[in-house]
């Protein structure tokens, strides 16, 4: 990993209204190190205005190519959505601890929403790779998402609930802070015992544990979600 | 040309600092160095200034503890830190091999804190300095800021003179109407070097929920909004002192550099802008001497203070 990374972008689409899928050619580094679970730190502009990078997971698409997933929320993202082939994006990373699915995972159960979907998506072909089958819960009005995007043999369902858990040998669930709490709840009325981790956005500025702004509370004190997770045990996350 | 950007820390002292080049990480926004040493060349900057780091552990301030704002951001962590002696344990072996120095930037909440990590500090391995942040609440004066007062400043700089013999840097917060007043009591008071500025005091509102965003509702704002700031009071506290001025607020490139250079300062500190672009602060390392070079000045004490008025202090 190098501190100074950069993107050309090789195509933009968009994918549903406000979601893009937008494919970088990179350093071959950058490919071999997007591991599921990871991100990348992205500047937006030439400028200091945004002043900040914006956190995105990454998604290995081919030996120097990643995809990120730009969910548009604000001006960082608009600017990440108005990008053209051949425009060059700035970076650093990938960064974060690689997940590892739980020894011998026969059906994974994915859920977030579109902010963790890369992130879902990446853990899905890694499960597929390792010839597991795969369930992806999404939100009912992102259930159509373009096929382009999900990997075929993945079946999406509209809602958690406990027959999905009852199917699943572990769960992952990857999006903003209310739909991991979402699935906390799920999880705890279903009393299922599967591995189960939750991956809540949080805000990450530095990346690398150096500014202390991205706590993420669990019942064993507080954590740094850019190096201690992103990946928290479902059951031990701690609302405040 | 041979460009000598060297500067020397605590002359005089029994342990003075001699740093290859004038440019600083910030503290709080370079965690105790380690974890950019595998993404930096670190011995290519003149030192790392840590987090600041309190007696005890610090849980810090609720979330969220940062947000974006115009050309800058505004932070309230609550000097979430580890505490002195999981610091001295985990981080302080580490620095050996870090590639640059390590200056460890302190805080606390009454002066016997700061007393008591500074004595610690002495007992450390690999730190060569201390910054003392005093834009901490004094709790035994309602809360109000050591750095505000300059009674205040210059007795917690004095204690801490009294216990230690490393290099003293002093960081003054902008937060007061006379930055140069608490600069000269903190120079009486034997501090080695002032650093300036530690962030300005700010708020941020979302509207439609009606509240702060900050779970502290202020914050302390940094980045390129506050430069013109940062390089006035440094070219006001260069007048008013002897001792090195050492210039940070917004840096992100050589040129702002130079900026608080001309208007000063010996040293100076990038902070959150490395955040955007970790290797900002190697950068402006690079571009310091690149300038030199190309200008064909051989050191940086040749355009330093330039914009000075003639017969002040610093020339
Ligand atoms: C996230 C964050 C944490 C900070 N923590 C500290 C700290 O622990 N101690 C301190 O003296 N200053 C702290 N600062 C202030 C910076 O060291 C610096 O004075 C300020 O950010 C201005 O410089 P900049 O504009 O280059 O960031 C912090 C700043 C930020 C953005
Ligand atoms: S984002 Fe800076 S410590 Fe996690």
């Amino acid at each position: 990993m190098s501190a100074a990374e950069l993107g050309v972008v090789r195509a933009v689409e968009e994918v549903q209204e406000g979601l893009y899928n937008l494919e970088l050619v990179t350093a071959p580094r950058v490919a071999q190190g997007s591991a599921p679970g990871r991100y990348a730190m992205v500047s937006i502009g030439e400028d200091t205005d945004p002043f900040l990078p914006r956190p995105l997971w990454v998604r290995r698409t081919g030996d120097s190519l990643v995809g990120l997933l730009v969910q548009v929320a604000g001006r960082g993202t608009e600017w990440l959505a108005r990008r053209r082939p051949r425009d060059r994006v700035r970076f650093y990373g990938p960064l974060g601890k690689p997940l590892q699915l739980p020894p011998r995972t026969q059906r994974l159960l994915l859920a977030g929403d579109t902010c963790g979907l890369n992130c879902l998506l990446a853990l899905a072909d890694h499960a597929l790779d390792g010839g597991a089958e795969v369930a992806l819960v999404l939100p009912a009005q992102d259930t159509r998402l373009s096929t382009r995007l999900l990997p075929p043999d993945v079946e999406v369902l509209p809602g958690l609930d406990s027959d999905a858990l009852q199917w699943a040998d572990a769960l992952y669930c990857v999006g903003s802070p209310g739909v991991v709490l979402g699935a906390m709840g799920t999880l705890r009325d279903s009393r299922s015992r599967i591995p189960a981790y939750g991956l809540p956005h949080a805000p990450i500025a530095c990346g690398v544990g150096a500014c202390y702004g991205c706590v993420v509370e669990t019942r064993k004190g507080a954590r740094l979600s850019c190096v201690d997770g992103p990946a928290f045990d479902l059951r031990e996350l701690v609302w405040t | 040309m041979d460009v000598d950007l060297s500067v020397e820390l605590g002359v005089g002292t029994p342990r003075p600092l001699l740093l290859r080049n004038p440019v600083l990480s910030a503290a709080g926004t370079f965690g105790y160095g380690v974890e950019y040493a595998r993404l930096l060349p670190l011995d290519r900057i003149g030192a790392v200034v840590t987090k600041s780091t309190t007696l005890r552990p610090r849980a810090g301030a609720p979330m969220p503890r940062w947000v974006e704002t115009p050309s800058g951001m505004l932070n309230a962590i609550g000097i979430n830190n580890p505490g002195i002696d999981r610091v001295r344990r985990t981080y302080a072996p580490k620095w050996k091999g870090l590639g640059a120095p390590v200056i460890l930037s302190v805080a606390g909440e009454t002066v016997e804190e700061y007393i008591e990590v500074a004595l610690r500090v002495e007992e450390a391995e690999n730190v060569s300095a201390l910054e003392l942040n005093i834009s901490c609440p004094n709790v035994h004066e309602g809360g109000m800021w050591f750095g505000t007062d300059p009674h205040q400043a210059a007795g917690v700089t004095s204690a801490v003179r009294a216990v230690t013999s490393l290099p003293l840097i002093v960081k003054l917060t902008p937060n007061v109407a006379d930055i140069s007043g608490v600069a000269r009591a903190v120079e009486d008071a034997g501090a080695d070097a002032v650093s300036l500025v530690n962030t300005l005091t700010g708020m941020v509102i979302d509207t439609a929920s009606r509240r702060p965003v900050l779970g502290n509702r202020t914050g302390g704002l940094s980045g390129p909004a506050i430069r013109p700031v940062a390089v006035r009071m440094v070219w006001e506290v260069a007048q008013s002192v002897d001792v090195p001025v050492i210039g940070l607020g917004g840096i992100t490139r050589a040129d702002d550099a130079l900026q608080f250079i001309m208007a000063g300062a010996s040293a100076v500190q990038v902070g959150s802008s490395g955040f955007g672009r970790p290797s900002t602060i190697v950068e402006v390392a690079d571009g310091l001497g690149a300038w030199c070079a190309e200008k064909g000045v051989s050191s940086l004490a040749d355009v330093r203070g330039c914009v000075l008025p003639s017969g002040s202090r610093c020339s």
